[in-house]
């Protein structure tokens, strides 16, 4: 098979995931979903690398599969475990409008990358040009996720698709970053799930709930 | 260049010694010796980099400029007055059994992790290594928000880490496009890194319009980091729950981090489009974030909350003097990043001391800050009237340079909706500070001074700003020349 057609398909499968996410009923399917989403990212970038025959993206995809596959997911996890919280999600939108809202901002997405293109995002080379569109869905909705989700550890969720966008536009703008700067983002942000991990904790242990609407304490006008 | 590895390494092990030293005295000592050779050696290295030319290592991983080396001579005093602040700050909440030794080493190696970090984001060359570092101040600060452990504390660390970890996200998009627009030149494919080295020479053949869009993710993203409005949210919040030397830092330093980022990326910008573009962006977000600064000014209640709104009103005004361009603008900016950041921290300074005296961050109920605190009071004084811009503390000079770059590029609106917010912000300032330094003192509340760590640091910066607005000296003035030339290209 022609390997754009094979890189559409998975990039494809990668914006699949991301608005199943957003449907997803209980918290242990949306993480569920995002590790996969990230497992089709990472072979997503290794078809990439293959494409371009640029080895150092193979890197970037193990990666990939390792630490938002396996690494994040497992983080979420553990701290689903300690603190035992209820299962459904809880957003401001109910899931239809939620995914509504979702077909939206992939048209916006595809719209936006349109109008770059004719910009001079021209040069894919290799690449299918629809990665472009496709990236830019995924953090949009991403964000839509962190906004529209009450419970702290559903926002991480939203952050973390955010970021699987992030990456599918650095391949598909760049054709994999230099592998150092790779390197560096993958580590911060394994730090970053931990660090929020541990305010999720905290969160909970204090305000006995990780609800973060019922975190309205500091304000200007408190008397 | 083996002092701006030293740079790297005294940090380092600052922040494991102060995890293994067993007692008070043994983790201040050592804190004490790191923060003065780092502070050493970053102004030797700027003194270096001022007389001489940019340092670069072999391999071209590191590389310092003047506008490099400007940010490091900042860090590195700021930094260390603070950790000297901490030992009489800290120390006294420690000795009253507030939090654990173990937390206050803990405490030291962060703010030691945080300096280390901060520096690599002043020495790397490479923008997606910068990237990196600004990340990874957000990473390490997250911590020394939420110290207390109360629930307000890590509402504050909460709302502060998602904010700036989305704003960062957004300015790794800005990155990427940077890296799109330098491989996607005029003349073709060209193989480039991200090494700021290079790219100041190959921006003019760069891709302009995916370089502007990149700027504008950069401005958005960093600029949730710096608190331009309307992303200055979680600025009060975590101003004000922050252990005062953190809330020092955070306003005097991290902040400054992320400008840089805004800075190198402007400057891309205006090499390869001329002034113009990125201007008009930074001239708006720095006159909205004034503008939403002076209502929560005139009224606020926490006198911790009113020096972050008082942050988010100067960030604005680094913004203006950006936006404004031109050499004159370009140098205001820049010296008001300084009188800035020795300014409020020096205030921070002092309202930890009224903190500590009165229990409470309640303008309402702190009375007779001049008499209970017969030296930090009328420092908290004289700094605020600095801090809003009188004479003869730096500011007044700073935004007197940026005003009339305004003025005399032909910029009247901004610049007109700049002096009236000063204005309104500079009475704000007066009200409060007045209504608490006068009055008598409440009951049960001591009079005297907290001890000479807490006084030292606080005087001595209110002193250095008045001398330098006094008299700028040249060595300051030259280096600040070749600043404006980094960031406006050699024309």
């Amino acid at each position: 098979m022609d390997h754009a057609k094979t890189i559409e398909f998975l990039s494809l499968l990668v914006l699949a995931g991301a608005v199943a996410n957003v449907g997803a009923r209980r918290v242990r399917t949306g993480v569920w979903l995002y590790a996969l989403q990230s497992l089709a990212l990472a072979a997503a970038a290794a078809f990439v690398a293959y494409a371009l025959d640029e080895p150092h993206i193979y890197v970037a995809a193990a990666l990939a599969a390792l630490i938002k596959g396996f690494a994040i997911p497992q983080v979420i996890f553990y701290i689903l475990k300690k603190i035992e919280v209820k299962r459904e999600v809880e957003s401001f939108l109910g899931i239809p409008s939620s995914l509504l809202v979702a077909a939206l901002l992939v048209g916006l997405a595809f719209y936006a990358a349109n109008a770059a293109l004719g910009l001079g995002l021209s040069e894919f080379g290799a690449l299918p040009s629809t990665l472009l569109a496709v990236s830019l869905a995924v953090m949009l909705i991403g964000f839509f996720m962190m906004i529209n989700r009450k419970k702290a550890i559903t926002q991480v969720i939203g952050l973390s698709v955010m970021e699987n966008g992030l990456f599918l536009a650095a391949i598909a703008l760049t054709s994999g970053m230099p592998l150092i700067i790779e390197l560096g983002v993958f580590f911060e942000l394994l730090i970053g799930a931990m660090l929020m991990g541990i305010l999720i904790l905290k969160i909970k242990s204090s305000f006995d709930t990780i609800n973060v609407h019922e975190m309205h304490t500091l304000t200007d006008y408190t008397p | 260049m083996t002092l701006v590895y030293l740079l790297l390494a005294i940090p380092f092990v600052a922040a494991l010694a102060s995890l293994v030293m067993p007692t008070k005295a043994s983790v201040d000592a050592t804190n004490a010796l790191t923060s003065t050779a780092i502070a050493m050696a970053g102004l030797v290295v700027a003194a270096q980099v001022f007389t001489g030319l940019p340092l670069q290592s072999p391999g071209a991983f590191f590389y310092v400029d003047a506008l490099s080396a400007f940010e490091i001579g900042i860090a590195v005093v700021v930094s260390g007055a603070a950790q000297f602040y901490a030992f009489g700050h800290m120390g006294r909440e420690l000795e009253q059994g507030r939090f654990s030794f173990a937390k206050y080493q803990r405490f030291f190696a962060l703010l030691n992790a945080f300096t280390l970090i901060f520096l690599l984001v002043c020495v790397a060359n490479n923008l997606g290594v910068v990237w990196i570092a600004i990340e990874g101040t957000t990473l390490a600060t997250a911590f020394l928000v939420a110290f207390y452990n109360r629930n307000t504390s890590i509402e504050a660390a909460w709302k502060y880490f998602v904010l700036c970890t989305v704003g960062i996200t957004l300015a790794l998009m800005g990155v990427i496009l940077m890296y799109y627009s330098a491989t996607h030149t005029k003349l073709g494919a060209h193989e480039a890194g991200l090494n700021w080295s290079q790219l100041a020479e190959t921006a003019k053949y760069m891709n302009p319009e995916i370089l502007k869009l990149s700027f504008v993710f950069t401005l958005i993203g960093y600029g949730t980091k710096v608190g331009l409005a309307p992303l200055h949210t979680w600025k009060p919040d975590a101003y004000a729950e922050a252990p005062s030397p953190v809330s020092a830092l955070l306003s005097g330093l991290l902040v400054n981090g992320a400008m840089y980022g805004v800075i190198r990326s402007h400057a891309l910008v205006v090499r390869a489009v001329g002034e113009g573009f990125s201007n008009n962006l930074l001239l708006i977000f720095g006159l909205l974030s004034l503008v939403v600064a002076v209502p929560f000014v005139l009224y606020q209640k926490d006198f911790k909350r009113l020096l972050a709104y008082s942050s988010v009103e100067h960030m604005g005004i680094i913004a203006l003097g950006l936006g404004f361009g031109g050499p004159l603008g370009t140098f205001g900016a820049m010296l008001h990043t300084l009188f800035h950041s020795l300014l409020k921290s020096s205030l921070f300074f002092s309202t930890g001391n009224m903190l500590q005296k009165y229990g409470t961050r309640d303008i309402t109920q702190a009375r007779g800050v001049l008499q209970a605190l017969p030296v930090t009071g009328p420092a908290a004084m004289l700094g605020a009237f600095a801090i809003a811009g009188a004479p003869p503390f730096g500011l007044f000079l700073s935004e007197f340079t940026i005003l009339s770059a305004g003025f005399q590029s032909g910029q009247w609106v901004p610049a007109v909706v700049m002096l009236v917010a000063i204005v309104l912000i500079f009475m704000g300032f007066v009200k409060h500070f007045s209504r608490m330094g006068f009055g008598a003192v409440p009951e049960g509340v001591i009079v005297g001074e907290l001890g000479r760590w807490t006084v030292a640091p606080t005087v001595s910066f209110l002193t250095i700003s008045a001398l330098i607005g006094l008299y700028l000296p040249p060595p300051l003035v030259s280096a600040l020349e070749q600043i404006v030339v980094i960031v406006r290209g050699a024309t």
